[in-house]
């Protein structure tokens, strides 16, 4: 597999393997960068350092977890060390909107103008909604539904056992619909406005 | 029937795709007949598809070609400590009397001068002796260079394991401290550090670099063996710990 011939060139110091690395991940660690440290310049800085540490670490990636894996855990450690250096505390503030975090992403191919609208609304939505949840409860979010990673693979990104991983995507899961119920007209059906619970409870 | 409660438990895993195909059976035939179990599953999916999606991702323009231009500056992935931009290159100020320091430690170790002094119970007796030896540093004999001794390509560094140095043996895997996060001797050692394989082996140590829970997890190990680990400073996530080893 082409990306594991670049792994090997890369350990062995060659830097344009590497950069065919960076292009290939670079907008999964930006995608979890981003949502764990909101500025996007610090966003980017992480990224970078994230990279810098494969870089360095390569040598002894042992290759027991995947490359994208590995790849993620240094972009997580990457934003927690970014925010401890700078001293910058996220606040459990309500959401937020201003133009630079509507426009996180770039605009999704929708059919039609009002759909690509709505859509964009609702990105903007849940956006607003990860940033009221704690961090904890918002990486396994952003990693479960954005990466699409399973819970053995955000069990091992972030060093966490299976069970904790459970219960915070549980949580996290309840907290944001609370956020959106709360905020907005997301959830459009009124019996999930009633119940603040899930399930039969 | 089943308790309503043990299958919210499930729904989670339901949704995302944790269970198997038995496992998913009941489930799915609950959902049939329970609104709120249901009402939660079309939340959770309802969410889901509002999530934006990796591809989406707006990276920085240039981004690769910013962080190849860091890599550079770093050069070969041989163990040396990032020189991130905005710290001082206070490594480069340290490595020659470090390595000064180190080198005549060696000696005085392997020389009828034995390094430790008597009140010295720790498993560091190159940690001791580096401040004594420090003295040494203005007249050193290893040769000074402007440069990072590891740069991309400069002869057979990662591979040989005697990478191109200002001591002949030693590189700058101590990091830009003045002295290795740890250091015990063989015994203390034992096979804690047999997974994993040294950035450098000299005739008296073996030098190791770990990851921060990497770390933690041997010196979790090493508590509990009982080995002294006074003054051991704390590795932060992100952050290399350096582990030398005594013959």
């Amino acid at each position: 597999m082409q990306e594991q011939q670049w792994i090997d060139m890369a350990r062995q110091g060659d830097q344009d393997a590497f950069a065919q690395l960076v292009q290939l991940y670079e907008k999964r660690v930006f995608a979890l960068t981003l949502r764990m440290c909101r500025q996007r310049e610090d966003a980017a800085e992480a990224a970078q350092e994230a990279f810098l540490a494969a870089w360095q670490g390569l040598p002894f990636f042992r290759g027991d977890s995947s490359f994208s894996t590995w790849i993620y855990r240094l972009a997580s450690n990457a934003c927690v060390d970014l925010l401890r250096r700078e001293g910058r505390h996220r606040s459990a503030a309500g959401p937020s909107l201003n133009d630079e975090d509507v426009n996180i992403d770039a605009p999704s191919s929708a059919p039609s103008p009002q759909e690509a609208a709505e859509q964009k609304e609702l990105h903007a939505q849940v956006e607003a909604g990860l940033r009221a949840l704690s961090p904890e409860h918002r990486e396994v979010l952003v990693l479960r539904e954005i990466h699409q990673l399973s819970y053995d693979e955000i069990a091992d990104t972030l060093s966490l056992d299976v069970g904790t991983v459970k219960s915070r995507i549980s949580r996290g899961r309840k907290q944001l619909r609370k956020v959106l119920v709360e905020t907005g007209n997301f959830f459009s059906r009124p019996s999930s406005k009633e119940s603040g619970k899930e399930g039969c409870k | 029937m089943k308790d309503c409660t043990e299958y919210a438990a499930l729904l989670d895993l339901y949704v995302d795709g944790e269970l198997s195909a038995e496992e998913m059976e009941p489930v799915r035939a609950h959902l049939a007949v329970c609104p709120g179990c249901q009402a939660y599953v079309d939340d959770a999916l309802a969410m889901r598809a509002a999530f934006p999606e990796v591809e989406d991702a707006q990276v920085p323009e240039n981004f690769t070609q910013t962080v190849m231009a860091a890599i550079q500056k770093v050069g070969s992935p041989a163990p040396v400590k990032p020189n991130r931009p905005h710290r001082k290159p206070m490594w480069l100020k340290t490595l020659v009397p470090l390595a000064a320091c180190v080198a005549i430690v060696v000696l005085v170790q392997q020389g009828p001068f034995r390094a430790g002094t008597g009140a010295d119970t720790s498993a560091a007796p190159a940690e001791k002796a580096a401040p004594e030896a420090a003295m040494y540093s203005a007249a050193d004999s290893a040769p000074e260079s402007p440069q990072p001794p590891q740069t991309g390509g400069s002869g057979t560094a990662e591979d040989s394991g005697a990478p191109e140095s200002l001591s002949p043996r030693l590189s700058a895997a101590n990091g830009p401290e003045a002295a290795p996060t740890l250091t015990l001797t063989a015994e203390e050692a034992g096979a804690l550090l047999a997974a994993y394989s040294p950035v450098q082996e000299t005739d008296t140590a073996l030098y190791y670099e770990l990851t921060a829970s990497e770390f933690a997890a041997l010196f979790d190990a090493l508590e509990q063996s009982g080995a002294l680990l006074a003054g051991v400073s704390p590795v932060e996530n992100g952050e290399s710990a350096f582990v030398t080893v005594l013959k």
